[in-house]
This record gives C-alpha cells, structure tokens and sequence, in this order.
C-alpha cells in the first residue's frame, strides 16, 4: 500500500549558516531556521498546528533539545503538540517523518519539522570524542570513535571491492569544491588529494579531510497536504519515503554476518522510497542526491547501497566524475557534510533545504540545471538507520 | 605427597634496553634488558593471564587459587577471586593473596602444597606476579622486571614433578622494601646485604632442603638460586658446591628479576626441558629464604608446554624511547584517557559471565553463537533462548582501524572486528604492538587487560593482540 504518493508539500525551508556558530545559541539557531521557513512559506509561525523537534545530542553542550519544550519556548509556540525526536543523525530525518505522517493522518494540518544542534559551545574533542569516550557501555566497542566505525567499513571495502583511499580521497575534493558555491557551508575553499592524504590520520584510513567537522546549525521545513498549499507558495513535492532501522548500536560490529561492505538500513529505506515514488532506476530517474557524507566512506557505500551502482563499481563512480556537478548523479552539490558541517539534528533537513532550492531552481551557482527529481539520504548510528526521501519540482 | 600437575609463565612482550636506561641517564652504556609491562598490564594481568594459559585450554578446575606478589593493583581487594573468574573457575573454589615479600610466590606454593597433603584441597593453582616499579635511572631501573607464572599444585601421582622437600627459614632482614605509600623499591647496601641478608639465608636453607631430600648439591641437575644480582648467585652456587652445569640462568639480564613470581616463573622454564628422574632445586630469597627439592616425574616426558619460557623470553618487542617506559609506569604524564569513562558495577555484574570469563550464547533455534549474549536471536529471531558456550581465546581479524583521537597511554588505539575460532564474532583494542603487526586475516590471541578506570575502579576486558611474539 503506498503511504506517500505525493501527498505531501514542502511549502517552505529555513537553513542557518553552518559553523562555528559562537555568536548564536541553541534558541538563535532554532529561531533563525523557523522564521525563515515561515517567511518561504508565507505563513506565521502562530499558524504552525505541530511540530516535530530534532536534536540528537542534548547533553553534548547546552542540555536544550531534551523535549518539545525546547523548541515551543523559543518559537513562543504554546498549546500545540511538539515532540523531540531522536535517532542519532538520522534524527531530523524521522522529523521530517512524523510531521508527515502527522499530516497523512488528517490530525494536522501546517506542520514544521525543525533540526538544530548546538554542539560548539564545547570543544570537538569534548563533544562528541568524549560521548564515545566516557558514555556507552565500559567495554563494548570501547576504543571506536565515530570516525572508526565508519573507517572498519572503508577498509572492508578496499578488501572485497579493491576500492582504494584515493577514491575517497575524490569525494572529500569533490563535496569542498561544491562546498565553495554553498554561502551556508561551514567549508568554502577548494582541496587537493594530496590535502586529503596529508591531513592528520583520525581512523585508518580516513584522515581529518576525510571526516565532517564539528558545527552548529539548524535547519526547518514547513509542510502542508498538497491540497492546502496556499496558490502564494513554491512547494515541492515529497513522492515517496523510506526510513529503516536495520540494526543497532553494537550489532554490525557483533553480527557475523556483517560483510561491512554496505549498509542494510539504506538499502531497506531507498527501496521502499523507490517503490512509493514509482522509480525503477536511480541513475536514470533521479537528476541529484544529498547522501550522508559524514566520512568520505560513507558517500561512497550510498552509492551502491542506493543503487546507483554495484557496489564494486563505487570508486569507478566518484573518479568518473558522475557524482560531481555537471556529471551524471550530482551528490552533494551542497558541499555534503564535509564542507556543511554536520550540526546532528538539523543534517537531515539540510538536505530538504538544498534539494528544494534546487528543485525551485533558486540554488544559485550550486544550480543543477533542470533538475525534477531529488533524493536525501540520511543515516544515524553505525549505518543503522536510514531516511531516503524523494522530492520532485511542483 | 605432593606435586606439580602443569606450570605456565607469563612474560610481558615489552623490553626496556639496558641501553636505553643508561643512555637516559648518561650512565656508562650496559647490556641486556628487562621485561616491563605495558600500560593495561599488571600484576594481576600477568598471573591471570598465566593461570588462564594452565586451566582454561585444560578444562581444569582446581579447589583454589592463590596469589602472590608484592604489587597488587588493589591495596584493600582480594586479587585471587579476579583471577578464579578469569580462568573460569567455580564459586567453591578456594581464594587467598600472598603478599609482601620476595618470597610470596613459594610461600603460596608451600600453602598449596600443605592443603594438598593434608588432604583438604586436591589441587590449587598458584598464580604469581609482580610488576615493581625502581627509581627512574637508579641501579634497580636494570635489574626489577615485570613478570607472571602459574603453577598447578597436587597429588603426586598426579605431578610432573613432586616436591620432595620445602624448608624455608625466616629473618628479619631489610635488603629491598617499599614503604606504605613508596611508588619505588628501595635497596639497602648490596654488598652488606649480600654477605648478613643474603649468604646466610640461602646457604643454610639448601643445604638443610638438601638434606632433607636426602640427597646431595651434586645430584642436582636444574638449579633455580634466586638471589638479588648475577654475582650474588654465583657466590650462593658456590658456596653450596652446585655444579656449573645445574646452573639455571636466572635471566636477570634478558627479562629481570620478576619479583615474587621470578623462582615460579624459572620453574616453568626447567619444567620445559627437564627429564623424567631429574632434580630440581628451586629457591626464593627475601626476609629469609625457601628452598625446595624437586623430582620430575614420567609424565613429564609427554607434556608439551603450550608456551614455552623460552620463546616467551625471546619474543620480546624492545621500546624505542625511555619516555614510553614512563609513561606505561604512569610515571609522566601521556596521552589521558578521559577522567569520566562510564563503569557502572552492577553493569559489570550482570553480564561478568559473558565478559569476564567470555561466553556467548548459541541460540537454541538456530544455533548461532552470539556475543553479546541477546535476549532474541539477532539472526533468526527466536526467543527460545540460548545456551552459554565458552569462547575460544583464537580469531582473526576481519576487519580493523587505527583511532589517532582515542586517548590512550600508548596510541594510537587499534580496534578490530574479530571471529572466534568456534564461533562468536566481537569488537577489541588491540595491544602489545598490534597497532603494527595486525591487520586483516592475522590470527591473533585474547589477553585479559586493564582497559580504563571508569568508575573509580580498575576496569578489566579481553583485548587482542598477535599469536608470536611479533617485530621488534
């Protein structure tokens, strides 16, 4: 039975500056992220009927993003129902999710999904270093950062595919070139591969060009049904969704079955998304993509586990050139994370943010020309859960 | 009567040169080197490692186990109970710490061995290590080494060796100490303690070991004299007309003087070579002395150590700097781990079964062995439960990384995803070199380490690290 099909609209986006935010607090960004999705959408933010909060690491810095409360104080949005929710970096992902099926329901009618993470009011090393570091359990994968969790996957790839650090070392080049064109990028200066190589090891084999930085941000989508978008907007709209926990904390590490080569979530929820949206194959049928970068590897098993390509030919498709702008399947023409930055909460609908400037063909110099179809990707944990959502141009 | 049933040591991988001592300290250069325990070792790591080594391949279950050393890792704690759990032993088992002296580990043997022949217990494992720390740059920073053995005590017609004597006498004499609250061994005047302390302790307590075995210094075939340096054991040899060819090498100038674990611990390399018929002496100095008559028996003709003293001895991986040295002793400061890990000692109790002695769980509708042990099977999703199985400390690697930003004393940490010969797959630090030795496909070992001090306590788990010795 399909659920989505097109129902729904993105009637509006808001989108911070990422970065070292230091002059803006969890409350500034939230606000910030609102106000402009409001103002795209030609809606007052008192008309907003629910509201779905992201934040995945609360207790990393300012202890806000604990609940719906978080974000109701700073909107003053009083007397309607919000809810936090939370699924590592997949979060704002399963926002976007809920305020949907909020919508589907018949329950809601004007609805902000809202991601903000506030991280850099610590140190990077005191943030998220110390999570794996001094929380989770004494002994299990004790010693991983997350970087490592991703790198064990790298080097299983090399292994099995003959894939090689170089690849890698192409997206990372690439995601900062288009990271220059993006004026909300944490990172906005090209890279060479030598760069990559000679940047400081974090986790065999990814380097610190490897590895998305640290950052604040927030990022919003106000959403209606596609019957009650007001004639004013520019909505685009959501044909299909998937979203797929496929495993958890500690078992891709733990489960001998585990070939570490790609990961099921994503495999799971772009198949359902395909299957809501009607698309038979990616590569033909979807003009650009935003996948979760987090680490160079990661982008790189998206484009198997999307089904872009096989697997095995997932280092032919970066050093061809397909994934970047003007090639066949941009990816991340927003810079990805690694030049965004990934402020936790809010990567999610980031991406929705980037995919509708595009699809709206008001993404500047970022532009993909003609682009119809786009498709974020969106993963927490250890690949374990996956968001896939279509948008198409109105 | 009373014997050794098996024997095991424990020889940490690190050496620390002569040369790098001396050179650190501007000291004129000297040769040799001593074994010193990496950062997650100590003394409980090394007995517990070497009693696992003697019960776990075996199966064995013993009435108790016993500890000696005088570096315990917890001064109000017993020590004995970690190492029964870590070698999988029974909630009946038997536990006491020896402690210190020198002596400690033939004291605990002597314990052992009277329980054995008085019929209470039938056999106890002797787990003895120590891990004693000298004064940066002074003459006992060549001689201490770090070090662990176990022996398995009981009936003789059981033993691969029986003891035929054990005589021990007591003085109180100050030759090395450690004040409450030391970090370093102090030593008193060597050449005086060596004529009051030593000599006339350890000539008399043979010579009446050897009389009461009814035999002679010349019917002696591995002679173990423990002693303080190279020259007072050779003065004790002497004096008590042992022949140049019983001498058993003391290895002081290859791993050091292992404290109270070192006469234990030479056992375990006579124990590797000697001949069904042959004597063995074996002695301990420190506050007095003990000495003790051996015989090795026919079934020590089919034992095949699993870890030969030997090769444990030459596998050694030399440190390149004197700072690495410290900063494994604690000694400077290296790179912290965070001072807020998360431990939780009802956590650790709930799941002690599955992380201290290693068991995972075989489910019983599909038959997958699991680690960590699932309420519902991850692979066929039955809840009819599982069945604990005992994991092999064998895997290989199937995948790993190196983490640069991982805080640790000795980086970077190298994390592998490893699968257990028999069954199991889990996730460990890698130690002892294997940053540079490992890599997919390697086989490796599990050795019990310390792993962080969450809690406020010394947290213990499996690491991995090469099977051999691996580089230097």
């Amino acid at each position: 039975m399909k659920t989505w099909g097109g129902k729904i609209a993105v009637v509006g986006v808001g989108c911070t500056r990422f970065g070292e935010n230091f002059d803006q607090s969890y409350e500034d960004l939230a606000v910030e992220a609102a106000q402009e999705a409001a103002r795209d959408a030609g809606i007052e933010l008192a008309q907003i009927d629910g509201a779905w909060l992201s934040t995945a690491f609360p207790d990393a810095g300012v202890w806000k993003g604990r609940s719906g409360m978080d974000l109701a104080e700073p909107l003053a949005l009083w007397d309607v129902p919000i809810t936090r929710v939370s699924n590592y970096c997949a979060s704002a992902g399963d926002a976007l999710r809920n305020a949907c099926m909020a919508l589907l329901s018949g329950a809601h009618d004007c609805v902000l999904a809202l991601g903000v993470e506030k991280l850099r009011d610590r140190s990077p090393q005191e943030s998220l270093v110390a999570m794996q570091v001094e929380t989770g359990h004494p002994y299990y994968q004790k010693g991983f950062t997350a970087a490592g969790t991703f790198s064990v996957f790298a080097n299983r790839h090399f292994r099995t595919y003959g894939t090689t650090r170089e690849h890698l070392a192409q997206i990372s080049v690439k995601n900062h070139a288009h990271g220059v064109d993006n004026p909300r990028a944490q990172y906005r200066s090209r890279i060479e591969l030598d760069d990559v190589r000679h940047s400081p090891m974090v986790a065999d084999p990814l380097t610190v060009l490897d590895c998305c930085p640290t950052t604040d941000g927030g990022a919003a989508a106000v959403l209606m049904r596609v019957e009650d978008v007001p004639s004013s907007a520019r909505p685009v709209v959501i044909r299909g969704h998937g979203f797929s926990v496929s495993a958890g904390w500690d078992s891709p590490f733990y489960d001998p079955d585990n070939d570490f080569t790609g990961y099921r979530a994503t495999r799971v929820a772009s198949a359902k998304a395909y299957e809501e949206a009607g698309i038979a194959s990616p590569l033909d049928e979807i003009d650009l993509a935003e996948a979760h970068d987090c680490f160079s590897i990661s982008e790189l098993l998206a484009y198997g586990d999307l089904g872009f390509v096989d697997p095995s030919d997932s280092g032919d498709f970066v050093a061809s050139g397909a994934s970047a702008r003007g090639g066949e399947v941009p990816f991340n023409t927003s810079g990805g994370l690694l030049s965004c930055g990934h402020p936790v909460g809010a990567t999610g609908l980031r991406m929705v943010h980037q995919l509708t400037l595009q699809l709206r063909g008001e993404a500047g110099d970022m532009q993909v020309p003609d682009a119809k179809v786009g498709l974020a990707h969106n993963i927490g944990g250890p690949g374990a859960v996956a968001a896939v959502t279509i948008l198409e141009a109105a | 009567m009373t014997g050794i049933l098996d024997a095991a040591a424990c020889v940490p991988r690190h050496r620390l040169p002569a040369e790098l001592v001396g050179a650190s300290w501007r000291r004129t250069a000297r040769v040799g080197s001593r074994a010193v325990a990496n950062a997650d070792e100590d003394s409980f790591t090394l007995a517990a490692t070497a009693a696992d080594w003697l019960l776990t391949a075996s199966g064995l279950e013993v009435d108790a186990v016993y500890f000696a050393s005088t570096t315990a890792p917890y001064r109000e704690k017993l020590i004995s109970p970690m190492i029964a759990a870590v070698a999988d032993q029974p909630a009946s088992v038997a536990t006491a710490d020896f402690s210190g002296s020198l002596r400690a580990g033939l004291s605990a043997l002597a314990g052992a061995a009277d329980a054995v022949a008085s019929g209470r217990l039938r056999s106890v494992a002797v787990a003895a290590a120590d891990c004693r720390t000298a004064r940066p740059g002074a003459e006992l920073d060549y001689v201490l080494g770090d070090a662990g053995a176990a022996v398995v005590v009981g009936r003789d017609e059981e033993a691969i060796a029986t003891i035929d004597a054990h005589v021990t006498r007591s003085d109180d004499f100050l030759h090395v100490w450690r004040r409450d609250g030391d970090r370093f061994v102090t030593s008193g005047d060597a050449r005086f303690a060596r004529v009051e302390g030593y000599l006339k302790n350890i000539v008399p307590v043979v010579q009446a070991a050897l009389e009461r075995a009814g035999i002679s210094a010349r019917d002696v075939q591995h002679a173990i004299v423990d002693g303080p340096d190279a020259s007072s054991i050779a003065a004790a040899a002497k004096a008590l007309e042992l022949s140049r060819e019983s001498a058993v090498d003391p290895l002081l100038g290859s791993i050091g003087h292992g404290g109270a674990a070192h006469s234990l611990l030479l056992l375990t390399g006579v124990l590797d070579r000697a001949q069904p018929g042959e004597r063995i002496l074996v002695t301990g100095y420190g506050d007095g002395a003990d000495a003790l008559v051996l015989t090795a028996t026919d079934r020590l003709a089919s034992r095949k150590p699993a870890r030969p003293l030997d090769e444990q001895v030459q596998a050694g991986i030399e440190l390149d700097s004197y700072q690495r040295y410290l900063v494994f002793r604690g000694l400077v400061a290296g790179q912290e781990e965070s001072e807020r890990p998360f431990s939780s000692i009802s956590l650790l109790r709930r799941t002690a079964k599955q992380d201290v002695r290693l068991y995972g769980g075989r489910c019983r509708n599909c038959g997958r062995v699991q680690y960590p042990i699932p309420r519902i099977c991850r692979n066929c999703r039955s809840d009819l439960g599982f069945d604990e199985v005992k994991l092999e400390r064998r895997g290989t690697v199937f995948t790993l990384t190196e983490e640069h930003y991982f805080p640790s004393p000795d980086p970077p940490v190298v994390v592998a995803v490893l699968d257990l010969e028999g069954g199991g797959r889990l996730v460990l630090q890698g130690t002892d070199g294997a940053a540079r030795d490992v890599e997919i496909g390697s086989s490796v070992e599990l050795v019990y380490r310390r792993h962080h001090e969450g809690g406020g306590f010394h947290n213990y788990y499996w690491k991995y690290r090469t099977v051999n010795g691996g580089s230097g």
